[in-house]
């Protein structure tokens, strides 16, 4: 390494500066990044400039606390993130689904909260958090546990449960009432749930929706995630 | 105010799959990282667009902060405003991508723990010593780090040819370089 007080341009310790200030094209970039590899010294001084650089951004830039809804777009997009878009607009649409008869969940005779690991959660909540279903699921068993913890449907409707693979058309799982429930998954919609499976909670009419394609709005959704 | 360790702990945790401790580091750093993103792209639309971009990299990059050598705080400072020079970069050139994505891996590329260990106040004394060059200098440095502006952007602004811009500024790296180091 030259001597910082050389001839302008030579020093590397310069274009270590520049580096972390953003200022060197792609290529030359690139170049000073293969220069790191070889000479830690060099490595060390780019990052003391990054380290100094972001505490004075830190220092000198004033927090702006973003909005509220921000947060759980994030949440969304972060554990979600095999979505291209938020899988919920799915359930607008009236995509042709079969028609499914809509059960009431009934409390699964052997449901033992905890008892098991799960391999999937989801906590399914609406944005001002009135309605909350924790949601886990075991392959051991094919049973989605679920915990209605909060949540009333609007006067003179119910909610309904739906599981929506990928883009395909929402299937109901059944209308939701609160406490512990257990569903069984068909082996189609278990095996979406790597590639990514949201649960979605509406308001419908009593008895569930007509033909088995949602009518109501959207009072929270949520992917099933794995543990 | 989120101490250091607790910031650290969070990422640590992210990077085992900890959904909790994301939000929770979320919690902790968004206002900082947001105001960020607004100082580089002066646009609030495109700053939230940008501030989950930056959560994401945060979640999917948590497993690699502990070898970068960089400090917590800098290193969501870093991933932020590089995140958002890029989106700057992209809508000056009508859309194509930034330069930026290989320089945002900085901190992975550059090894060893020298950068932990510089001090808080640190940043106090580059802030005194950039007060120490001569006029312009220290907004050049400001605008390059925290706007994202390039040596021909900076020529412009100062109304100076694109070498004359270069040499100055590497002449006034060298003078803060010298501060620094004393």
């Amino acid at each position: 390494m030259s001597d910082i007080g050389g001839p302008i341009g030579d020093d590397p310790r310069l274009t270590a500066a520049e580096y972390a200030l953003g200022l060197l094209t792609g290529d030359e970039a690139r170049a000073f990044e293969a220069e790191m590899a070889k000479d830690p010294a060099l490595a060390a001084e780019a990052l003391g400039w990054g380290e100094r650089l972001a505490r004075l951004a830190e220092t000198e830039v004033p927090d702006v606390a973003p909005p509220k809804a921000l947060r759980r777009k994030v949440e969304r997009r972060v554990f979600g993130r095999s979505r291209r878009r938020p899988l919920w607009i799915g359930l607008g649409g009236l995509a042709a689904a079969a028609v499914v008869a809509v059960a009431v969940i009934t409390v699964g005779p052997q449901f033992t909260p905890g008892a098991a690991q799960p391999e999937y959660v989801a906590t399914v909540s609406s944005d001002d958090e009135s309605l909350v279903m924790r949601a886990a699921y075991q392959s051991q068993t094919g049973l989605l546990d679920l915990v209605l913890e909060s949540g009333e449907p609007p006067p003179g409707r119910v909610l309904e449960l739906w599981a929506i693979a990928g883009d395909e058309a929402p299937v109901t799982l059944g209308i939701l009432a609160l406490g512990e429930h257990q569903v069984p998954l068909s082996p189609d919609l278990a095996s979406a749930l790597n590639s990514g499976l949201v649960l979605a909670i509406t308001d419908e009419p009593p008895g569930g929706a007509p033909g088995g394609v949602p009518t109501g709005n959207i009072m929270a959704a949520a992917p099933l995630t794995s543990v | 105010m989120a101490t250091r360790g607790q910031v650290e702990e969070w990422i640590g945790r992210c990077a085992l799959g900890d959904r909790k401790a994301f939000v929770q580091l979320y919690d902790a750093t968004s206002a900082k990282l947001f105001g960020v993103a607004l100082r580089v792209l002066n646009d609030r639309a495109e700053a939230e667009e940008v501030l989950q971009e930056i959560y994401v990299r945060i979640w999917q990059n948590a497993g690699r902060y502990a070898s970068n050598g960089l400090s917590p705080m800098s290193w969501l400072i870093t991933i932020a405003r590089n995140r958002a020079i890029d989106r700057l970069r992209a809508r000056k050139s009508g859309g194509g991508r930034g330069e930026m994505e290989e320089v945002a891996d900085l901190a992975d590329a550059a090894p060893g723990p020298e950068a932990q260990t510089i001090a808080a106040g640190e940043a106090a004394r580059l802030a005194a010593c950039l007060e120490t060059l001569p006029e312009g200098r220290a907004e050049a440095v400001r605008r390059a780090y925290m706007e994202g502006e390039t040596y021909a952007e900076l020529a412009e602004r100062f109304a100076v040819p694109l070498n004359t811009i270069r040499t100055w500024l590497r002449r006034g790296l060298i003078s803060l370089r010298e501060c620094l180091s004393v």
